[in-house]
């Protein structure tokens, strides 16, 4: 509430400093480094190691460039969507560049794999007569197996009482698919078989729309409609499915055999919306509590709700500990199968697409984490969250996935 | 400045007081020739008579619009220095001369910030607007001086005082203040309705109880809203702020000024010692 | 039919956090941010302005989240739009 005397101080120190060799407005001219460790390990599945740096920098009184970098290197083993061989349950060994899956034991239910990625965006936003923002962002990403390259524009417009913002944002971007040793699998080629296909591609088209609002002092709320599409090669070149007969066709709890495995093969367009609102209230005593709400559809009939608490409690010194809640729930995709049922399908037939991919059944999700922070007198913050994450799969082979999540970041501000 | 001007320098050698003296006077002229919008011979004239094309300024003119802008965000676009024009329409004279609506109207196209193209050091003003620094010039020189005068004599404590808006840059002597009348704006001249005991810091004034109309028995205050083109309505007589610099302490009163009966509870949200003469 | 044993469990856990700090923070909490609309000044926005109180007030922590969701649920997006894609598994 004493921002205006605040502010007017710092003003009237930047008109005073005349003599002062440069003379710029108040925040021009300094550059925020935000760098951060993070590492998330799924229990005996994928550990991943990412390294993020961010640089963000005022190259003049309306403009403002961003670079982020990201490092990640990934290693571990994730579910095929195959069933486990009929023999014991051991996994396949797929060294990265080996080609795919060389199923030597039986086993093709884990796939292990290991890759590293890097990704490198730039951002530019541009301020026009104080009230409107304009964005231009680009961004590509390499891995042995994905690369993807993106172009988006953002722009905001403030009321002139600034009381709200409208957004509007388009993002594109071109993804080429493929195995670590090149091309894809035919669909529902028997695993091991078919041809090799060229590489798949992807174009990703999203939009948004949105409206931020100051509710009052101490009350900010945001929401934004998102629709866009992606079309090309969707479906994953590693993933599999297997085809099931029941062992007794009048008792199905009897158990079922494993028969062959194929490639999966899922539709070449998906088309996706949501709504999300989002808010931030600073409460009496000055803790921030952050909520959020997501509604997610897509025509491949997944339907999604997320919703997302943290509670900031500061503390004197500048030290906060935030709390951290997220719930999450999916339908399954309408092309999911835990297998090609013989007895729905026939022993040759297939559905029109298929994928047992664990992502597009039915998922529960329960996020708890904690993140502690400090910031010091020379413009440093540092943070440590750790995080525990848990996925219920309602159809799976493997029924639960849980990962835990450590980061540690810290931002520091030059001027 | 168009009022007095004082400097009181606290140190016992005669020939240093004299060269500050000397030099505040200097500085100041030097910036009232420079800024003021009576003269024919200056960056503001060059402005305001620029026809819509970009004119390039000095250092200090633009650190003086980055701040005007600043202040023109911080009130929500109540402290505007394109409002000058709206003295076609007002003279307040103590007559009844009110204006009609029909005459303000139009002016309120030549009025608004936004509407100029700042883009330091380039500023370009479309055609019929002017800029006018007077809300903050003359607090303005008042800390210029005060520096200029600190980084001659770091150890000679002063106080430079421009009709009334004030900085002082240390004690009097060791550990005395100096003392501030606070005038009551009725009675101008007359008698202080409070007394300042101020070490270092400043204090200004804003509000002028000899401007303003009366027509029909209603008080017309010179404090005019850029946004309407008309007074704001019940405006306190004058707003007198202590801060630390005079330009914080001149702005702070005039921003309150413009939020009319809102003023006291403005100034409340500030971290600031204040008078409002209602 | 889990969904609103789900519903009960947020508002126990959020009045759960809330006691961390103080009881009166829910009541206020709804009192203060949803039913107390006013037009806020630009000198009103001290507490708006602060870091903390951006929707987005930790870069870092949202990309990296963004990232590990994208990769391992099928429902994406609704902040905003661009960032770079990955395959990741």
């Amino acid at each position: 509430m004493k921002s205006i005397q605040k502010k007017l101080a710092l003003a009237t120190c930047s008109l005073l400093a005349h003599n002062a060799q440069s003379v710029m407005a108040a925040g021009a001219e300094d550059w925020a480094v935000d760098a951060s460790f993070l590492h998330y390990e799924e229990e005996e599945r994928i550990t991943v190691n990412k390294m993020i740096g961010t640089l963000v920098t005022n190259i003049s009184e309306s403009d403002k460039v961003k670079v982020d970098l990201v490092f990640d290197t990934m290693s571990g083993s994730t579910p095929s969507g195959a069933l486990e061989g009929a023999g014991s349950f051991t996994t396949i060994t797929t060294p990265s560049g080996a080609g795919g899956f060389s199923a030597s034991s039986g086993s093709t239910a884990l796939a292990e794999f290991s890759d590293t990625r890097l990704g490198v965006s730039l951002d530019w936003e541009h301020t026009k007569k104080r009230l409107y923002r304009i964005n231009y962002g680009s961004s590509i990403s390499v891995e042995k197996d994905y690369t993807s390259f993106g172009l988006n524009t953002n722009y905001a417009q403030d009321s002139s009482s600034r009381i709200v913002t409208y957004t509007a944002g388009v993002a594109v971007a071109f993804d080429d698919v493929r195995r670590s040793t090149g091309g894809t699998p035919e669909p529902f080629a028997l695993y091991g078989g078919g041809e090799t296909l060229e590489n798949g591609t992807r174009v990703t088209l999203d939009t948004i729309f949105g409206v931020t609002r100051v509710f009052n002092r101490r009350t900010l709320g945001q929401l934004n409609f998102s629709t866009g599409f992606n079309e090309g090669y969707l479906t994953d070149p590693y993933k599999l499915i297997s085809r099931t007969q029941l062992l007794d066709i009048s008792d199905p709890s009897a158990g079922f055999d494993e028969k062959d495995t194929y490639y999966e093969s899922r539709p070449s367009v998906r088309q996706r919306s949501s709504l999300y609102g989002s808010m931030a209230h600073s409460t009496r005593n000055d803790n921030v509590l952050h909520m959020s709400y997501r509604y997610y559809w897509d025509d491949w009939d997944i339907v999604s709700n997320t919703l997302d608490f943290r509670l900031k409690i500061r503390y004197e010194n500048d030290f906060f500990i935030e709390p951290h809640l997220r719930f999450y729930d999916q339908t399954a995709a309408n092309f999911y199968y835990f297998a090609i049922e013989q007895e729905v399908f026939g022993p040759n037939g297939f559905p029109e697409y298929g994928s047992a991919d664990y992502r597009l059944d039915e998922i529960d999700g329960t996020t708890l984490g904690f993140n502690i922070g400090k910031t010091f007198s020379a413009h440093g913050k540092l943070r440590v969250r750790v995080e525990h994450i848990r996925w219920q799969y309602k159809n799976s082979l493997f029924d639960v996935n849980e990962a835990l999540v450590f980061q540690l970041s810290y931002k520091k501000l030059f001027e | 400045m168009a009022s007095p001007c004082e400097c009181l320098i606290a140190c016992d050698d005669e020939n240093l007081a004299r060269q500050l003296a000397e030099l505040a006077m200097a500085e100041a002229r030097r910036i009232e020739q420079k800024f003021s919008r009576y003269r024919q011979d200056n960056i503001i004239y060059r402005i305001n008579n620029s026809a819509a094309e970009a004119i390039r300024v000095d250092q200090e003119t633009a650190d003086l619009l980055d701040f005007s802008a600043q202040c023109y965000e911080l009130s929500d676009g109540l402290f505007d220095i394109t409002s000058g024009v709206l003295r076609e329409a007002w003279q307040f004279d103590g007559s009844d001369r009110v204006p009609q609506a029909a005459v303000i109207k139009p002016l309120l196209q030549r009025i608004g910030w936004p509407k100029l193209i700042w883009n330091r050091p380039l500023l370009t003003l479309q055609p019929g607007m002017q800029i006018d620094l007077g809300g903050i010039g003359k607090e303005y020189a008042v800390d210029h001086v005060a520096k200029c005068l600190k980084q001659h004599a770091a150890e000679v404590n002063v106080l430079v005082n421009f009709g009334g808006d004030l900085v002082a840059t240390g004690p009097r002597l060791m550990a005395v203040p100096w003392t501030v009348g606070v005038d009551d704006p009725s009675r101008s001249g007359e008698k202080a309705v409070a007394g300042v005991q101020l070490s270092k810091g400043a204090f200004a004034t804003s509000g002028d109880a000899r401007r303003f109309l009366m027509k029909d028995n209603r008080r017309y205050s010179h404090i005019l809203n850029p946004k309407t083109g008309w007074p704001v309505e019940q405006a306190p007589r004058s707003v007198s702020v202590l801060a630390n610099t005079c330009i914080e302490a001149g702005m702070l009163a005039t921003f309150a000024l413009l939020q009319g009966k809102n003023a006291r509870r403005f100034l409340e949200e500030q971290d600031v010692v204040f008078w409002i003469c209602e | 039919m889990h969904k609103s044993k789900k519903y009960i469990a947020v508002l126990l856990v959020l009045s759960g956090l809330s006691a961390c700090s103080t009881m009166k923070d829910v009541s206020n909490t709804v009192k203060d941010s949803l039913f107390n609309y006013e037009k806020v000044k630009p000198w009103q926005r001290g507490e708006l302005a602060k870091e903390d109180m951006q929707l987005v007030d930790d870069g870092l922590m949202t990309y990296a989240d963004d990232h590990i969701y994208f990769s391992k649920e099928a429902a994406t997006g609704g902040k905003g739009v661009g960032g770079g894609g990955c395959g990741c598994n």
